[in-house]
């Protein structure tokens, strides 16, 4: 096995509006080593792997190929020097087949023909697929493949397009224990032929069986590299936490002997969740932890009535009730701010005026005219109180930051008269500042008698937030915790299993 | 826009800011080509500004205006209905047919073929939100079946006889303004109204806008899409049916081009076929700047064969200048 660096990152930064999410990153990749990279979510690891990818520019640093600069101003750019990548969403056209996924932008043809060359094409691509020892029929539509099996067929077109370095983000995500040792083995063979690979993952287990080498991300810094071997799981775990515990804990009254508002039993949803049950009480902050896909979104979801749960019952206020649409839990007395603000949660192109009032319309509306005037003060109120930072309620949501468009939607269910507020990953991808007032709110909310169910990948925030947490894991609850009691390594001991 | 930066430091200038502003906005901006072509119209060819011409010019464009209004509707939720042309057509007809076929009162078949054309849209709507069907597709195919309809019932021949006291609906005048004109003008405040101040008009922004966020606050999506394609078959065959009063006569051709016109309207008015953004004033205004394109290709003599080319050529442009000026926009 050489030594010498392929890939190095010199001091690389990079901000954006509110957030650094690289400071000053120094990062180097062996040839033949299997790297690992991994910290909590946000902690600045996908930010990372956009820059070596070219999806998004450093504001200041250097990166080195070889012993050579580059600078990787596209996506063409990073395949040319011989970057590939395996994303967590992979990024195949399922309606075409193997072999046409494999060479889809370097389509193989006869030197002089328009026309693809199926034979070549095929051929090759099994060649490929051998190659990495994969047995696969290459005219198979990709669409209909295991989601494994189009792990394998994105890292065939990875080397199809003379990739050195190949990174995994989260590749395990969704295989089976057989299917990653599978994966695993192909990766030890590419490392063996001198390749470099960088795996991105959660799983500890996984880490310290394949990597070489690992380093460590929190709040945007590489914390640490080191070598696998002289290290072990519990030291990387504390490393990604942090040891400095920040003590912003509140002190909250105990909630739980107030009354029941929402109750969960034995709820279940096919392929999502399963046999979940909690009861939440009036002015109880109720944290869910757990790792992305472990079935916290979807359960949420089918709570507010978005899907629809298959098994088990909900009760409100000790009543059975059955919530087929988000309409029935808002009437019922729930709000939601959704994970994905963008996709789900604002009207972009409307003002923040409109996007506050949205669910409040029918409550000021005279026979069929909204009350403009009700609608505007209500408005102007919200802003205040939450500090909205704009210059009038006119504005376009979309001109808004991250934590200025979450308080407009946390304003929109305040307005109105709730009474179990569902919070999915609250504060992501949001300032500090507008972050610690999202918090205050929360608690303050919850101290006027407001249910919280929250979500949130960041452990601290679940624990500093939370009067009890349940961690989920495969769609299933792991347990519950009093905030007060757990730490953050124990939670995500079980959040990884 | 400087001008808007300067008004900030200098009181005085407000005027001219608030022109700058006023320009901000596609409809304006439709608004002031439309008046500059007028304008231009009158200076090369005077009997363009006849109150004679006038009448024609906005008879003439009312028909487009009202179909255009509907598919706005359709086209802020981020759908689209090619329906329309059929729909406005098929209710002409059938409304032709009512009165000489029924005993009926000519009013009431009048209110039936309306009530048909509701039902009709209601169909395009319960298919594309209670099957989740793509809206280009059943309107396309349920526009085939309307259209069809029509030569079934017509056998491609026009349904004459229609009574006399129903025909000034279509070819009439108050004062110097022809009826369709005044029914497209009341329409269009009715829709101004439902769209600026009422919950359904909210809502319907909201769903073109992002309709996923739109379920999560509880807005009624099938619901208000239902309406919104009922609104659009209700408008389209009032649009035909008020050609047929004009014509006299259920001529199996009432629609015909109306469905690219309708959009084409729209489109020139400023809205979005995303979703989410446009304005009925806009609508009527493209309406009105593509009937008088037509109708100074008539006065300067030009030949009717250009009139396509012509407005397929304003449409790029219109949208072309929209995107230039929403990108100086964003700079700002």
């Amino acid at each position: 096995m050489s030594h010498e660096s392929v890939f190095m990152m010199k001091n690389i930064s990079k901000s954006f509006p509110g957030v650094k999410a690289l400071n000053e990153i120094n990062f180097d990749l062996k040839a033949g080593e299997i790297h690992a990279l991994v910290g909590e979510n946000g902690a600045g690891k996908s930010t990372m792997v956009s820059t070596m990818m070219g999806l998004q520019q450093p504001d200041s640093g250097e990166i080195f190929m070889d012993g050579k600069k580059v600078s990787i101003d596209s996506p063409l750019t990073a395949l040319s020097l011989g970057i590939g990548i395996v994303p967590q969403e992979l990024n195949l056209a399922p309606n075409l087949s193997v072999a046409e996924n494999i060479f889809l932008g370097m389509e193989q043809r006869k030197p002089g023909f328009p026309k693809i060359d199926w034979k070549a094409t095929e051929q090759k691509a099994r060649e490929f697929l051998e190659k990495i020892g994969v047995q696969l029929d290459v005219k198979a539509e990709v669409g209909t493949l295991r989601s494994a099996y189009q792990q394998f067929v994105q890292i065939a077109r990875a080397l199809a397009f003379g990739a050195n370095i190949l990174i995994l983000d989260e590749p395990t995500a969704a295989l089976t224990f057989q299917e990653a040792q599978k994966l695993f083995a192909i990766l030890f063979q590419l490392k063996e032929e001198g390749k470099s690979i960088i795996f991105i993952s959660h799983h500890m287990e996984e880490i310290e069986q394949i990597s070489s080498r690992v380093s460590v991300m929190r709040d945007g810094n590489l914390i640490t590299t080191m070598d696998m071997k002289n290290t072990n799981k519990d030291e990387i775990i504390n490393l990604m936490v942090g040891r400095e515990f920040k003590t912003q804990k509140k002190n909250r009254k105990k909630q739980l002997n107030k009354k029941s508002v929402l109750k969960v039993n034995n709820l279940g949803r096919d392929g999502e969740f399963q046999n979940i049950s909690f009861t939440l009480h009036e002015g109880e902050i109720l944290g869910i932890a757990g790792l992305v896909g472990s079935g916290r979104t979807e359960l949420v979801r089918a709570i507010f009535g978005e899907t629809v749960a298959s098994r088990g019952e909900i009760y409100w206020n000790e009543s059975r009730v059955k919530i087929k649409s988000p309409k029935k839990a808002i009437d019922l007395g729930m709000g939601y701010v959704p994970e994905e603000r963008k996709k789900s949660g604002i009207f972009p192109i409307t003002s923040i005026r409109e996007n506050i009032s949205m669910p409040l319309l029918p409550t000021m509306t005279k026979l069929t005219r909204i009350n403009r005037k009700n609608e505007e003060a209500l408005a102007l109120k919200y802003i205040k109180e939450l500090k909205v930072k704009t210059s009038s309620p006119e504005k376009h949501i979309r001109l808004l930051s991250g934590g200025n468009q979450q308080k407009v939607i946390l304003a929109r269910w305040l307005a109105k008269d709730i009474k179990v507020l569902i919070l999915d990953e609250p504060t992501r991808g949001i300032d500090i500042n507008a972050k610690a007032e999202i918090h205050d709110l929360i608690h303050r909310l919850a101290d006027q008698g407001l249910a919280v169910i929250m979500i949130s990948s960041e452990l601290e925030e679940v624990i500093n937030l939370s009067d009890r947490i349940m961690v989920m894991h495969q769609g299933k609850s792991k347990g519950f915790f009093e905030a007060e009691n757990t730490t953050q390594e124990e939670l995500l001991k079980v959040a990884l299993n | 826009m400087k001008m808007e930066m300067e008004s900030k430091a200098i009181p005085t200038l407000k005027p001219a800011a608030k022109l700058g502003k006023v320009f901000n906005s596609t409809e304006s901006g439709i608004f002031g080509v439309l008046i500059g072509m007028c304008l231009l119209l009158t200076f090369i060819a005077p009997s363009f500004a006849d109150s004679y011409n006038m009448g024609v010019l906005v008879r003439q464009f009312s028909f487009v205006a009202i179909i255009a209004m509907g598919q706005t509707l359709v086209l802020l939720t981020r759908g689209i209905d090619l329906s329309v042309g059929a729909i406005a057509g098929l209710s002409g007809i059938i409304s032709a047919w009512l009165m000489l076929n029924t005993g009926f009162n000519p009013y009431i078949c009048l209110v039936l073929s309306l009530l048909f054309g509701a039902l009709c849209g209601s169909i395009n709507g319960m298919l594309i939100t209670k099957l989740n069907l793509n809206p280009f597709i059943v309107t396309l195919a349920m526009g085939e079946i309307f259209f069809g309809f029509i030569m079934v019932i017509t056998q491609g021949w026009p349904l004459s006889g229609i009574p006399q006291n129903v025909l000034f609906l279509g070819q009439g005048m108050v004062g110097p303004a022809p009826v369709p004109g005044i029914i497209m003008i009341l329409l269009g405040i009715a829709l101004i109204y439902i769209l600026t101040s009422t919950p359904f008009g909210r809502h319907i922004y909201a769903i073109g806008g992002n309709e996923s966020a739109a379920k999560l606050v509880g807005i009624r999506i099938d619901r208000a899409k239902i309406m919104v394609y009922a609104l659009s078959g209700t408008f389209a065959a009032l649009a035909g049916v008020l050609m047929m009063l004009r014509l006299g006569a259920g001529q199996p051709q009432i629609g015909e081009g109306w469905l690219m016109a309708s959009i084409t309207a729209a489109i020139i008015g400023g809205t979005s076929l995303m979703g989410g953004q446009g304005k009925i004033i806009g609508t009527i205004f493209g309406a009105a700047l593509m009937g008088v394109l037509a109708n100074a290709i008539v006065l300067l003599s030009i030949s009717a064969y250009w009139e396509r080319v012509i407005v397929g050529i304003v449409v790029l442009l219109a949208i072309t200048l929209d995107q230039f000026r929403a990108r100086v926009k964003r700079k700002e």
